[in-house]
């Protein structure tokens, strides 16, 4: 039987960042997150599994595209810079997500787009600025070589 | 050279091992440094009162930073170093250029790697003495950039970027990134046909 008692890791929410590569001044680190922090979200399929007569044939995508959902704390400077970054331009570049898990990679995504600023809740009682950042990531590398 | 907010600094870290990553930091944005200019005019006045100039202030320039924060009072009972938004704090002015940098790693797996500073320490990319070293360099940068007299920031900032092998450029990221793939590229491919490249750039039979 196998082990059971191998070391099951720990988690570390003090990692969770986004860097905005060309524009640092839109990085978040920390420190300037409000209490969810961020989320990744995969959309659509890594592979497309087309039905035949006699089985199925896999067609590997080379993208899929993701929104990160980050929620910044509205009472700090960085949600104005992010507002202003909504007012003059949503293109931001490639962003790079780190999660909370030293175990996991970072997630490199290209040609990102500030997609949506969330309902701004104004009772005071909440300090969620929450953006949607939609970019491209390549996945299936494979398909290349 | 005109130096300005949008000039960055790259700070290449080359090991004994042959690993090596660039660190590519942005200036502090006007808001931040208006926050902190007390203690960014007084760093830079001790700098050169103690003759700390691009040869010695860039080894040193974060230390000094921090112990004038100390000595800097806030209010009746607090100082510029201690607190959240202190020089010291988790959103205070250290922390901010912290925030302002990415690196460039070149990974054996997956090729080149971009990651932000703070991932390369909390991942222990950096040793601790080398980051102490990129927080000096930065904080002197910093300081140097935009408390110095105009006329004399060119000067500190060259001297600092010569002394140190460092790079000074106006490009972004990725644009910067993409150049200096493009070189290393040049470089190695050099190497590759009986040459080998120098720590300066050029290369030698």
């Amino acid at each position: 039987m196998a082990n059971p008692y191998v070391n099951q890791g720990t988690l570390n929410r003090a990692l969770t960042s986004l860097s905005v590569v060309d524009i640092p001044e839109l990085n978040v680190t920390t420190g300037y997150f409000a209490e969810q922090l961020a989320v990744i979200n995969f959309e659509d399929r890594i592979s497309d599994y087309i039905p035949t007569t006699a089985g199925a044939v896999p067609s590997p995508r080379l993208v899929q595209f993701v929104t990160v959902r980050a929620y910044l704390n509205k009472a700090q400077g960085l949600a104005a810079q992010w507002e202003q970054q909504r007012l003059t331009n949503a293109i931001i570049g490639d962003v790079v997500v780190v999660t909370d898990s030293s175990a996991l990679p970072v997630y490199y995504l290209q040609n990102c787009v500030l997609e949506n600023v969330d309902a701004l809740n104004l009772n005071g009682t909440s300090a969620d600025f929450a953006i949607s950042i939609r970019g491209t990531y390549p996945v299936n590398s494979d398909l290349f070589t | 050279m005109k130096i300005d907010r949008k000039l960055n600094l790259v700070i290449p870290l080359e090991r004994e091992d042959g690993t090596s990553l660039w660190i590519y930091s942005t200036p502090i944005r006007k808001e931040v440094f208006e926050t902190y200019f007390l203690v960014l005019a007084k760093t830079f006045s001790a700098l050169s009162r103690n003759g700390l100039d691009p040869r010695s202030g860039p080894t040193v320039a974060a230390l000094m930073l921090k112990e004038i924060a100390l000595a800097t009072p806030r209010d009746l009972e607090t100082n510029w170093l201690e607190g959240d938004d202190g020089v010291n704090g988790k959103t205070g002015l250290l922390a901010e250029i912290v925030r302002l940098s990415n690196c460039l790693v070149g990974t054996a797996d997956n090729g080149w790697q971009t990651i932000p500073l703070q991932d390369a320490l909390d991942k222990k990319l950096i040793t601790d003495d080398e980051k102490s070293e990129v927080m000096n360099l930065l904080a002197f940068f910093t300081v140097s950039s935009l408390i110095a007299p105009k006329q004399d920031r060119p000067i500190l900032i060259e001297g600092m970027a010569r002394i140190y092998r460092l790079e000074v450029t106006s490009s972004a990221f990725t644009e910067w990134a993409s150049s200096f793939k493009t070189r290393m590229l040049a470089e190695s491919t050099g190497a590759k046909a009986g040459e080998t490249p120098s720590s300066d750039g050029t290369s030698t039979s």
